[in-house]
């Protein structure tokens, strides 16, 4: 018995001595192409608890990980943030990789959480505003982190820029700038999302004054590009542009290039004076220029889609 | 057919047959009922939606896709180890080991038409999930789609970008890499079931074979770690006997990791064809050098 149990070991010892070099050069491979899960750390397996740290053995990960994420959602909407924060933890050490947990991680947060700490009448009114730019923060941050373990992918950096850009919250559009222009220049985006992104930096560099030059070159360039960036938003800031630098008449666009027609003129730059201005994009003459077309146009006072 | 004193394709052939049919009898196949609720039940779930609705149909196939595999592998990894360890014990106690072995069957014969008895039935149970799962996924993913694309189509959205989103969900379907992820969970019952072959070739209780089976498949998903540390961990920081543990630990046991590639397929990514020929390569060495070692124990074993 001794002596069968010693030869086995031998040959057991023996073959793994063959095998050693063969998978860690096999688990070396797949590590590097992303295919073998990350290891799960001591604190993720103490927070899975024993039964949920032998299911992601046993190849499960991504089983827990969508039931985590329906317990997060759950946590949501009983406005439990602090758990949530640690459940969306929980499954982005689990699937680091699936940008959607990223995503609705940081969406709770920066969105949800923060909305909804910003109502509660319980806290006094300078409580409410730091909790809620600390789960703004917080929301950057995660998407931040998936970001930098996700870098081929540009969606996070879409919805980075989304956060700081979105008037509601708390805009910088530097901070947007940046993170645009990890996405745009991101090998995976197609044609397509890269110019609506192309768009979106234009639009935020036209709402910082000191980069209106910036903005005037980049826009001039997309709208010369195609006809496919010439959208009515483009047109009419570039148009506020033109008036806010000065520009003389050879370095503009012609305002019949701009715009087809005056009456498309009047539609488009009211809509622009009524949605974007008070987003902090430029209105220098715009006003001015909707009074000029609605007298153009004979549109009576009461029928002026501007009320300034 | 390949035949000679010690080995026999033929006798092989009959004795898995057998197995095979011996197993089946014991309603294994009911498992398949629970299974197909099961990944019914999950592809009408709906995951409360992300604030798109390809973030819900991404989120909704993932659900379907991870409940069936990780069904797949727990039933893989159970009935690997519970119906191999049966079966030794089981012609004991019904004295049909007595009538085959003095046939004369030699023994390898007999334990690798076992063996390959419970990998055929393994084989086609997963198989049969598998193809329910592909046929779920695959028209769930089509209605998906096609409501998708009709919502792209009302919002105007370029051909590319509809072709683009329609290549996200697709990737989330069933796919080849997805095929690749089943063929893994295979591959590891395999590799489960040979050691439990193994330790039951030298046991005397069907428990204590499930139990040491047990252990040996939660030890192999940390042979992983015991080999970073073997080879790479340096300094007076790490003494020679953990060094010699773990060296221990990766020259004995198998390293399940290799095999955790579902969450990878389950995510629609690539898997190279090169890393799923390998790991075939592989599990046909830890088949055979357990089935060598079974044979060994087993070989002048008394009854």
């Amino acid at each position: 018995m001794l002596k069968n149990f010693i030869i086995c070991l031998t040959i057991l010892l023996l073959f793994g001595f063959a095998r050693v070099p063969f998978e860690a050069s096999l688990t070396e491979d797949m590590r590097e192409q992303n295919i073998l899960p990350e290891k799960v750390d001591q604190l993720t397996r103490e927070k899975l608890g024993q039964t949920g740290a032998a299911v992601t053995l046993g190849g499960m990960r991504s089983l827990v990980a969508s039931l985590l994420n329906l317990r997060a959602f759950v946590e949501g909407e009983k406005a439990e943030w602090q758990k949530l924060e640690d459940t969306y933890e929980l499954v982005t050490t689990l699937q680091p990789h699936t940008i959607i947990y990223w995503d609705l991680g940081g969406w709770q947060l920066a969105y949800n959480a923060a909305a909804n700490v910003s109502l509660n009448a319980e806290l006094p009114e300078f409580e409410r505003e730091r909790q809620a730019n600390l789960y703004i923060e917080k929301g950057d941050a995660f998407l931040r982190k998936g970001s930098k373990l996700n870098p081929d992918d540009w969606k996070l950096d879409r919805e980075l820029a989304r956060l700081w850009s979105n008037p509601y919250k708390k805009p910088d559009p530097r901070r947007a700038i940046k993170h645009l222009d990890d996405a745009i220049d991101s090998p995976e985006i197609i044609k397509n999302d890269r110019d609506i992104l192309r768009r979106a930096k234009f639009r935020e560099l036209a709402k910082q004054p000191l980069q209106a030059r910036a903005a005037f070159d980049f826009g001039r360039e997309l709208f010369e590009e195609s006809a496919h960036h010439r959208t009515p938003a483009l047109c009419a800031t570039l148009f506020a542009l033109q008036n806010e630098l000065s520009l003389n008449e050879s370095e503009q666009i012609p305002f019949a290039v701009l715009f087809s027609s005056p009456v498309t003129a009047w539609q488009h730059l009211s809509n622009y004076f009524n949605s974007q201005v008070p987003q902090k994009l430029p209105a220098a003459g715009v006003v001015n220029k909707i009074r000029q077309l609605e007298n153009q146009l004979e549109i009576p006072r009461n029928q002026s889609m501007i009320n300034p | 057919m390949f035949t000679n004193y010690f080995f026999s394709s033929a006798r092989i052939g009959i004795i898995a047959k057998h197995t095979f049919t011996q197993l089946s009898r014991m309603k294994v196949f009911y498992f398949l009922v629970a299974f197909a609720l099961l990944i019914v039940g999950a592809s009408f779930f709906e995951m409360p939606g992300g604030r798109i609705a390809s973030d819900s149909a991404e989120q909704d196939l993932r659900m379907v896709k991870s409940t069936a595999m990780g069904a797949m592998s727990l039933f893989s990894v159970i009935f690997a180890i519970a119906a191999t360890a049966l079966l030794l014990p089981k012609d004991v106690e019904d004295r049909t080991l007595y009538t085959i072995l003095c046939k004369p069957v030699p023994r390898i014969d007999y334990l690798l038409g076992k063996l390959l008895g419970v990998l055929a039935l393994i084989f086609l149970s997963i198989a049969l999930m598998d193809i329910l799962l592909t046929g779920i996924l695959y028209f769930r993913t089509e209605s998906i789609i096609s409501s998708e694309l009709a919502n792209a189509a009302a919002a105007g959205f370029s051909s590319e970008q509809v072709a683009y989103y329609e290549s996200i969900i697709r990737q989330q379907g069933p796919t080849w890499d997805l095929q690749f992820g089943v063929l893994a969970i295979f591959l590891k019952a395999a590799v489960i079931a040979s050691i439990a072959l193994l330790v039951s070739s030298f046991s005397t209780s069907t428990l204590f074979t499930i139990a040491i089976s047990v252990l040996v498949y939660f030890i192999g998903h940390f042979t992983a770690d015991a080999r970073d540390y073997w080879l790479y961990m340096m300094g007076d920081d790490f003494s020679m006997m953990s060094k010699w543990m773990s060296q221990l630990a990766v020259l004995i046991f198998p390293d399940f990791q290799l095999y955790n590639i579902i969450d990878h397929s389950i995510e629609g990514k690539n898997i190279p064809a090169n890393v799923i020929g390998r790991l075939s390569l592989l599990t046909v060495f830890y088949c055979g050098i357990y089935s060598i070692l079974a044979w060994f124990c087993f070989r002048k074993k008394e009854f």
